[in-house]
């Protein structure tokens, strides 16, 4: 069960993991009290404050921060879920209908996702625009010039909502790119 | 922090309160005692949940502790936002009381 203390976020784990452990140590690990820590992690990732940037260098100089633009990454998130909504429905009602021939959901929404070119493009580009939209409140990037030496950082704060997201959105992506290779490079190629 | 508050949360924060108003105790000290007053036997997770809450909010504090297990002590801040949760739901307690008897 001490295993899952790996779920919470590090600066919690510093400063109660040890504690923690020794709870732990002393309880009998029945499945509810292993929801009650997993349940009690992903809280503590929800709402553990946004990753501190790292100090300038002591010599001064040049320093660029774009961390800490969304203190809270929850909205941007959901708005990325909802845009990413049609392609992936799309995705999973062409994959019904092509891969295991159940037609019926795909031929009713056919209408809506055929209805002419700015449809069809809107729909391909929603997994991209839901990757950025995602991505970027929890993406922090930073360059700290000291001296001769230029150092960049990039912070990735791991908020479970964005990340799934952002995960879903680039595999619905990397589907209609590879579908579009396999339709137009490929095609084009066996036709000829 | 608003104890006295019908917030959900507050509810294990409340009782962490009430375990430590007897004196300074480790977690599992506090679960066992809040199971033995209240009858309600708090997960470790939403116990630490609490305790860091209360403890960003100053009402309570950690002791130090030669070994793992760190006692926690109420803060004065505690110690106030106690008895003002614990005078709340008395009143509501009159409240209920008498309109019941009303009744």
């Amino acid at each position: 069960m001490k295993k899952l203390i790996r779920l919470y976020p590090a600066a919690w784990r510093l400063r109660y993991g040890l504690e923690f452990e020794a709870l732990l140590e002393q309880l009998p690990p029945a499945p509810g009290t292993i929801l009650n820590v997993i349940l009690g992690a992903l809280h503590a990732r929800m709402t553990a404050p946004p990753a501190q940037p790292m100090a300038a260098s002591a010599e001064g100089g040049l320093m660029l921060d774009f961390r800490h633009r969304f203190p809270n990454p929850t909205p941007p998130g959901l708005a990325a879920a909802l845009v990413l909504l049609p392609g992936a429905l799309f995705l999973v009602l062409s994959l019904l209908k092509y891969s295991l021939g159940v037609a019926g959901p795909f031929d009713a929404a056919a209408p809506f996702y055929l209805a002419g070119r700015p449809v069809e493009y809107l729909t391909f580009l929603t997994p991209f625009v839901a990757f950025v939209l995602a991505v970027l409140p929890v993406l922090g990037i930073g360059f700290d010039r000291s001296g001769q030496s230029l150092r960049g950082t990039l912070v990735v704060d791991a908020r479970p909502l964005n990340l799934a997201v952002a995960l879903v959105s680039a595999l619905v992506a990397a589907a209609f790119v590879g579908y579009l290779f396999l339709e137009n490079v490929l095609g084009r190629i066996h036709a000829t | 922090m608003p104890i006295g508050s019908r917030d959900k949360r507050s509810e294990p924060a409340l009782l962490l309160l009430v375990s430590l108003a007897e004196g300074p105790k480790h977690g599992y000290a506090m679960m066992e005692d809040i199971e033995s007053f209240a009858g309600v036997r708090l997960g470790p997770g939403t116990l630490y949940g609490a305790l860091e809450r209360l403890e960003r909010d100053g009402l309570i504090e950690p002791m130090d502790s030669p070994e793992r297990r760190r006692p926690y002590r109420l803060t004065d801040s505690g110690a106030s936002a106690l008895r003002a949760g614990i005078s709340d739901m008395h009143r509501l307690a009159l409240t209920g009381r008498r309109r019941m008897l009303a009744r």
